[in-house]
């Protein structure tokens, strides 16, 4: 009896010691971006979000280049990725018994967990690629683009129909029977009644989008200079930490550190306002 | 006398959320015997049951004040003071749905409470027990041949008498039923009643029911529950024949069913 | 009438058609970049080529393969007992007010890209362990082979399982405690009802869930297989058969993200025949995964 229950308090104790085990390096690599990196923006806190990377050696240096490249990058992939997905999401959604909406359904399910990295691959055979490539440019900006936009389309997808099933029945009966035609139903009644749920869909695949490298890495290269052109490598804030952590330089890596940070920050806030408008922004349907 | 305690309650109260449930019972149970309770829906008949092996305290913001004793082996316990797990062994419980672990084969399901509680061990022995206690619970010939089918293909009448099963292999003074052919057709109902009656001969019976009439067929003693109160208790025989309360008469002659009527009827 | 109304269908439809067909699309895609290599060498000879080595133009991908393996292997044999015990904590002992914090807290982990994890590995972890863990195993332990190693280094399988392993677990915790809450109370009861303590039902509980939690392992095993940057950044990038944990190694997404930029040619075919591996691994993990899952809600699950 009595050893049951020390074999008990041993479980117990195991399970909070997982816990623990779980938020040490959280802490840690918080403490570590804060501490390193947190002060250097402090010193320079103009200057590190609008500067360019200086070489190694040479004092201060910011990460403008980087966000810049960052925006650009992320800015056309949303604007490819986010129509496709909204658009196959409803179709799953509204014809959620034909087989293009159950094929649709498996396949993304699959690719919500498909190896980033490939589709940056896949992408560059087709688009970069100077032997294979349609455009034939090698590593460029656009490239990226196009893979991000690929891996956002299944995770928007996937949210869209999930935000669309929660729309009952009764709605949508009740618009038919207005005579209103499909398109009209599905856009100016359905879509604004969820119109807060899409955008936190968008939202979720943003966060998940902007910590992406391995795509970028494989389809854009590597730069460190200014945003030039779509055709051109470009600079992004994973792959400068990417860069600047597996240098050698002191100033570098704490510019990685700096660098995580604005990212980590970057991302939990898209996290945050996404949380945001599910509850405040969700008209009960 | 005393040598004919199974269980003793007394003045139990019970609540949750502050919203008293049990309003002081007192009620003795007769060891080897079957007694029934009975009462209408909400009236605290699972609650009772529950406080006597206290799977009461699963409950969130549950209370229970008062005194329970349960007869283990020639002693009587107090319920409150024992180890809730070895008070469980020796009460077992026969939920109103049943409830084997599906995902389980069946001789697992008998097996695996004496085996986590270190009451049996080994392969031969685990297996032996199983059998006797499903030839107990008149299941053995239904399943004999399939022992490693998860339990969640039997029937329903075949999973409540294969919980009964898992209950009796803990080897169990009291068990306890609530409710246990709810949903069942008469042919299964039939089958556990007779199993109930049998069980008396080894153990204490305590049978939560929602049927007078089958309180009739397998009681030896009905007690009469009603909004949290023992209204009364006696030979079954004698509180259907002639009740003491009016509010027992009502009940048993099926002319109120609810706990509304009733006040109604009281004026 | 009626064609106008149904033409708004054909047009999200084909939208979704085209969601259908990125799968099959990646795979030629793969084939296709992978072709001028195939068409050299045979897929057999690839997968079991023993070395991969650019001045030789050997192009084998075994050694990439093994590297995989052990390290994703690695790091699910690390978050295995860890997500399950974190899981159960969260759901059954700790009081809800915060277990909701603390499940934030562990989603949190997933938010952190993996670079930073890398950065972390590179910078803080590696160094750290192989001045503490490491110089132990390697004084104490090193008559066992997973531990001897010439030169040591805060870079190798291990540092890249460990932190595989954290970066997998909170989506393993996740699913696990979705599952939990999805046992039917009956369950516990059953269990409680026969004396059973509080972790014995939890371990009724654990396999009651069994295939939810293999499911979730298979994903996550997915997930550790296709992580490249952050496993680059902390595996010392040196391809070798090497059985210590505490000796360097390569992997499939490594070799990819270290060279495919540059790589042209023959190379470039072979990196791309590389990801063709890793796209079989994935796939079929999901689909084993997807199976498992729906045997379960096809069984005592509804
Ligand atoms: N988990 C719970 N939380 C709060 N109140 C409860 C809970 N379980 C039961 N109650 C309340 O306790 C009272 C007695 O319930 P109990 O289940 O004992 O009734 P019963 O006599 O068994 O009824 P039935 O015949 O319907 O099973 C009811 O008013 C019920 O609402
Ligand atoms: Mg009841």
């Amino acid at each position: 009896m009595n050893l049951k229950k020390l074999r008990d308090m041993l479980y117990t104790g195991l399970a909070y010691l997982s816990l623990l085990l779980l938020t040490i390096p959280l802490v840690w690599i918080f403490f570590e971006c804060i501490v390193e990196g947190g002060h250097y923006i402090i010193s320079r806190p103009i200057e590190f979000f609008t500067d360019i990377g200086k070489p190694p050696g040479v004092e201060g240096g910011g990460i403008g280049h980087a966000i810049q490249g960052s925006l650009y990058m992320l800015g056309l992939a949303l604007l490819i990725g986010v129509p496709i997905g909204i658009f196959s999401g409803i179709y799953m959604a509204e014809r959620r018994n034909s087989p293009i909406a159950k094929a649709a359904r498996f396949v993304s399910d699959i690719l919500v967990e498909f190896p980033t990295i490939l589709v940056g691959i896949v992408t560059y055979i087709f688009l970069a690629s100077k032997v294979t490539g349609i455009l034939a440019t090698g590593p460029a900006a656009f490239a990226a683009s196009f893979a991000l936009a690929l891996i956002i389309t299944p995770i928007v997808a996937r949210s869209v129909e999930t935000v669309f099933l929660t729309i009952s029945n009764d709605i949508r009966e009740g618009a038919y029977a207005l005579g209103l035609s499909s398109s009209k139903v599905i856009f100016r009644i359905l879509l604004p009644a969820v119109k807060a749920g899409v955008v936190t869909a968008v939202l979720i695949g943003l966060a998940k989008m902007a910590g992406e490298s391995a795509p970028i890495i494989v389809t854009n290269g590597i730069s460190n200079f200014w945003f030039s052109k779509w055709t051109e490598p470009s600079p992004s804030i994973p792959v400068l930490i990417y860069i600047y952590g597996l240098s050698p330089f002191k100033e570098w890596q704490t510019q990685a550190w700096a660098a995580s940070l604005f990212l980590m920050l970057l991302i939990m806030g898209v996290g945050f306002l996404a949380r945001r408008f599910t509850k405040k922004l969700w008209v009960g349907v | 006398m005393l040598d004919n305690v199974a269980v003793s309650v007394k003045d139990l109260h019970v609540s949750i959320d502050n919203k008293e449930i049990l309003k002081g019972i007192n009620i003795t149970f007769p060891r080897y015997a079957v007694t029934a309770i009975i009462g209408p829906s909400g009236s605290g008949k699972t609650m009772l049951l529950r406080s006597i092996n206290r799977l009461i305290e699963l409950i969130p913001n549950v209370k229970v004040s008062g005194k329970i004793l349960v007869r283990i082996g020639d002693k009587l316990h107090d319920a409150y003071t024992l180890d809730p797990s070895y008070l469980r062994q020796k009460v077992g419980y026969v939920f109103q749905k049943p409830n084997p672990f599906p995902h389980l084969s069946i001789l697992k399901n008998v097996t695996i409470g004496p085996m986590l509680n270190g009451i049996a061990k080994g392969k031969k022995s685990l297996e032996k027990l199983a059998e006797e206690k499903l030839k107990e619970a008149g299941l053995w010939n239904e399943v004999k041949d399939r022992l490693h089918d998860a339990a969640w293909r039997l029937s329903g009448g075949q999973q409540q008498r294969l919980c009964i099963a898992r209950a009796l292999a803990l080897e169990p003074e009291i068990i306890l039923f609530d409710e246990p052919t709810t949903g069942l057709d008469l042919y299964n109902t039939k089958r556990i009643e007779e199993l109930m009656v049998r069980l008396k001969e080894k153990y204490t019976v305590i049978a939560v029911t929602h049927s007078v009439d089958q309180a009739g067929r397998i009681a030896d003693f009905i007690a009469f529950i009603y909004n949290g109160k023992l209204i009364e208790f006696g030979p079954a025989a004698s509180v259907l024949k002639s009740p003491v309360n009016e509010l027992t008469e009502l009940f048993i002659t099926g002319r109120v069913l609810d706990g509304v009527k009733f006040e109604k009827t009281l004026g | 009438m009626v064609t106008i109304k149904k033409s708004i269908f054909i047009f999200l439809g084909s939208f979704a058609l085209f969601l259908v067909l990125m799968l099959p699309f990646y795979f030629f895609g793969e084939l296709y970049g992978a072709s001028e290599f195939f068409s050299k060498f045979s897929f057999l000879d690839f997968i079991l080529g023993p070395e991969w080595s650019l001045p030789e133009q050997r192009y084998g991908a075994l050694q990439a393969i093994y590297g995989t393996l052990i390290v994703a292997g690695l790091a699910l044999l690390i978050t295995t007992p860890i997500s399950i015990t974190a899981a159960v904590a969260i759901s059954e002992f700790i009081p809800e007010w915060f277990s909701e914090r603390l499940g934030t807290l562990i989603d949190m982990i997933a938010t952190i890209p993996s670079v930073v994890v890398g950065l972390w590995g590179i910078l803080s972890l590696g160094p750290f362990l192989s001045n503490t863990l490491y110089k132990f195993l390697v004084e104490n332990l090193s008559f066992l082979p997973i531990f001897q190693t010439t030169t040591l280094t805060a870079y190798n399988k291990l540092t890249a399982a460990l932190i595989l392993g954290y970066m997998i677990t909170p989506f393993v915790v996740s699913v696990i405690k979705e599952n939990l809450r999805l046992v039917p109370i009956e369950i516990k009861e059953a269990a409680y009802a026969l004396g059973l303590t509080k972790w014995e039902t939890v371990r009724i509980m654990l396999s009651y869930i069994k295939p939810g939690i293999f499911a979730a392992l298979m994903l996550a095993l997915g997930r550790a297989v296709a992580e490249a940057v952050a496993v680059s950044m902390v595996i010392g990038n040196t391809c070798s058969f090497s059985i210590s944990l505490l000796d360097p190694a390569c992997t499939l997404t490594t070799l990819i993200i270290n060279n495919f930029v540059e790589a042209t040619g023959t190379e470039a075919a072979a990196l791309i025949g590389l990801g063709l591996v890793l796209f079989m691994i994935s796939i079929l993990l999901v689909l084993v995964s997807r199976l498992i899952y729906s045997k379960l809600l096809g069984g005592y699950m509804k």
